[in-house]
């Protein structure tokens, strides 16, 4: 097992990226709980890859950002990947999103990170849904990421998108397996949304 | 041949600026005060020692010279006699036989003379009421018998010519060297030393005190009431020192002139353990000195342990208030800076090679330091201040009581918690399910305040174990 990879969690306060890494490390978390604002914490992972093998991942959870609270500019520099986390009811999480990943892309300069989207509280009724399912694949297909709409409630929802973050980040570099998994990622995506 | 006096005072007499340009230059007139603050430093850390630095020396020669059946030659301390001139006695003996006993004898003579060397260093005693007076009745009439404090050693040493030279420049041109001191004016003592075959260690150190003193003559009225070197030196607050010592809680400080308590503060403060800005960080506020920027005063003061930085806190309100009396007082701020710099800033380079490049660091250094003495006085109200925003992420998070909570053997590995008042253990365990504990092994009780335990050890390191 080589090292461990650096996943950062981020997005707008209170859409739930605390209760999506409890819930998919510990299976123990309940819907609806008092939310405690984290600081930032840190968790380490083992996830099987699509490949089978187990991969150590560290989750740095931060602290959920509000308006004018800038996101600190050094997890920029050592992520090898970002967990992008909005909140379906709520349009302003996903512009916050939506932000954060331009950032993504002009700070990383020429480092490779692997970014997904998760649109979180699925869970919700569709009346109060403000960000609409097909309009955020779109904007996932643009911008080349790919984005899960999942709910803390059923822990399965979340199982697939870590497992193609932490097979993408540990994936070798080699060209002949580059396509293959793009291809069969490709059809994970599609049935998922 | 130096000795372990002369060395040390060397970069004394080395010290720019020499005092006699000191008028053509404003800049240079205001260092005067940080260098004769300097210079009493020394003196009162040279103290009564030196007289014994060389009591072995002597002895042995003493010793020798006796068992050869030359006692004569020897100055007891109990003789009152000049001994017999060493030429009469040694002409008896062969050339070899003499030169022998010459060279122990002149040794012996040197080092007695270095020793009463010494004693020059207390003149300043002997100017003290003679500034004093000069003020307030222009006379010298009642001034004290020189001789109790500079020519203590048997009149039997003048036999040397440079002996002579020294104790006549104090006992105003007397061949009496027990003479009454009728006029000590500052003329006549340079103009002494002038004509004098003097050493030169002993001349640069003895014309540098005597201008010493005489300078401060002009600036009685100063000191009366300010921080300036004492008049008085390390007599008086040393016995007040031993006096504040032995009975603290009842020491009454109305009696204390307030040149001996500055000098009693001036002497607190560099004789703590450690330095009030530590030995860690004392390099660090010197290079600062050069950037002057508050808001590296303020992280370098974060560093500091709480004490010190209480205790600067307060020396620095006292400072001001000081300074705020400048009228009175005449203590302006850079007065003041100036002579609180050597204080805080202990010189640690005495070498005793006198160079250009060494004196310019000198100079340096006293600027530097000065200005930055001065720097935190003015700005003190802003030093204790500091903004979120140029503090570095783990500082900040140890200005708002975040502590961070380590498990390493759970998947949540770390966590950043902030404390209040009711943050208890069982809070923090219950985001990972085992007890806390701190590095020392203490278990905490799932009901313990986590905010006190964090204001008694700031700097621990927490964990979660199983």
């Amino acid at each position: 097992m080589g090292k461990s990879c650096k996943v950062v969690v981020c997005g707008q306060a209170g859409v739930g990226k605390t209760a999506v890494l409890e819930q998919l490390l510990y299976a123990n978390h309940v819907a609806g709980s008092e939310p405690m604002e984290t600081l930032e914490d840190i968790y380490i992972g083992s996830i099987e890859t699509d490949r089978g093998t187990r991969e150590q991942v560290r989750f740095y959870d931060t602290r959920g950002l509000r308006e004018g609270v800038a996101f600190p500019r050094h997890y920029f520099t050592f992520a090898d990947g970002f967990v992008l986390v909005y909140s379906i009811d709520s349009k302003e999480s996903f512009k916050r999103m939506e932000a954060l990943k331009k950032d993504i892309d002009h700070q990383r300069d020429k480092k490779e990170v692997t970014i997904i989207v998760l649109g979180n509280k699925l869970d919700k009724q569709q009346d109060e849904r403000r960000v609409d399912a097909n309009f955020a694949q779109n904007w996932a297909k643009n911008e080349k990421v790919r984005l899960w709409e999942v709910s803390v409630v059923d822990r399965r929802t979340l199982i697939e998108p870590f497992v193609y973050l932490a097979s993408k980040m540990t994936q070798p570099q080699s060209k002949s397996t580059f396509p293959l998994s793009r291809n069969k990622n490709k059809g994970g995506g599609s049935t998922d949304s | 041949m130096l000795s372990p006096h002369s060395a040390t005072a060397v970069p004394t007499s080395s010290n720019p600026p020499p005092p006699r340009t000191a008028t053509s230059d404003p800049r240079q007139v205001t260092m005067d005060t940080y260098w004769r603050e300097v210079q009493s430093i020394e003196e009162e850390q040279e103290g009564v020692c030196p007289s014994c630095l060389f009591g072995a020396e002597v002895e042995l020669d003493e010793a020798w010279l006796t068992e050869a059946g030359f006692s004569s030659l020897v100055v007891g301390s109990s003789s009152t006699e000049a001994p017999p001139a060493a030429e009469a006695v040694l002409a008896t003996l062969t050339r070899q036989q003499a030169a022998t006993v010459k060279k122990r004898l002149d040794n012996y003579n040197e080092t007695l003379r270095k020793r009463n060397r010494q004693s020059i260093r207390d003149v300043r005693d002997v100017f003290t009421e003679v500034g004093h007076e000069e003020r307030h009745t222009g006379s010298f009439s009642q001034t004290r018998e020189p001789t109790q404090v500079c020519c203590d050693a048997p009149p039997a040493r003048l036999s040397s010519p440079a002996d002579v030279s020294l104790s006549l420049g104090f006992s105003g041109g007397s061949d009496d060297p027990v003479g009454r001191f009728h006029s000590p004016g500052l003329v006549p003592v340079t103009v002494l030393l002038d004509m004098g075959p003097v050493r030169n260690t002993g001349q640069e150190n003895s014309r540098r005190t005597i201008f010493h003193s005489g300078s401060r003559s002009d600036q009685q009225p100063v000191q009366d009431v300010c921080l300036c070197p004492p008049t008085r030196p390390s007599l008086s607050v040393q016995a007040l020192r031993r006096e504040l010592d032995r009975c603290w809680s009842v020491f009454d400080w109305t009696e204390v002139r307030p040149v001996d308590a500055a000098g009693l503060l001036k002497l607190f403060i560099r004789e703590l353990p450690t330095p009030l800005l530590t030995h860690t960080h004392l390099s660090t506020f010197c290079v600062s000195s050069e950037v002057h920027q508050v808001q590296a005063l303020q992280l370098l003061l974060l560093l500091l342990p709480e004490a010190h930085r209480n205790t600067l806190k307060a020396l620095l309100v006292f400072l001001r208030k000081v300074v705020s009396h400048e009228d009175h007082n005449r203590m302006t701020l850079w007065n003041v800076s100036m002579v609180m710099a050597p204080n805080l800033f202990t010189r640690c380079n005495h070498g005793n090679k006198p160079s250009v490049a060494k004196q310019r660091g000198e100079m340096e250094e006293a600027v530097g330091g000065a200005h930055l003495i001065r720097l935190m006085i003015r700005h003190q109200d802003l030093l204790w201040t500091v903004s979120l925003t140029t503090c570095p992420v783990p500082l900040r998070e140890l200005c708002e009581g975040v502590i961070r909570v380590h498990a390493p053997l759970h998947t949540k590995v770390s966590m950043a918690v902030q404390l209040d008042e009711q943050t208890t253990a069982r809070d923090v365990t219950a985001r990972t399910p085992a007890a806390v504990c701190l590095t020392d092994e203490r278990r905490l009780h799932p009901d313990c305040s986590l905010l006190e335990v964090y204001r008694d050890n700031p700097r621990c390191d927490w964990l979660v174990r199983p």
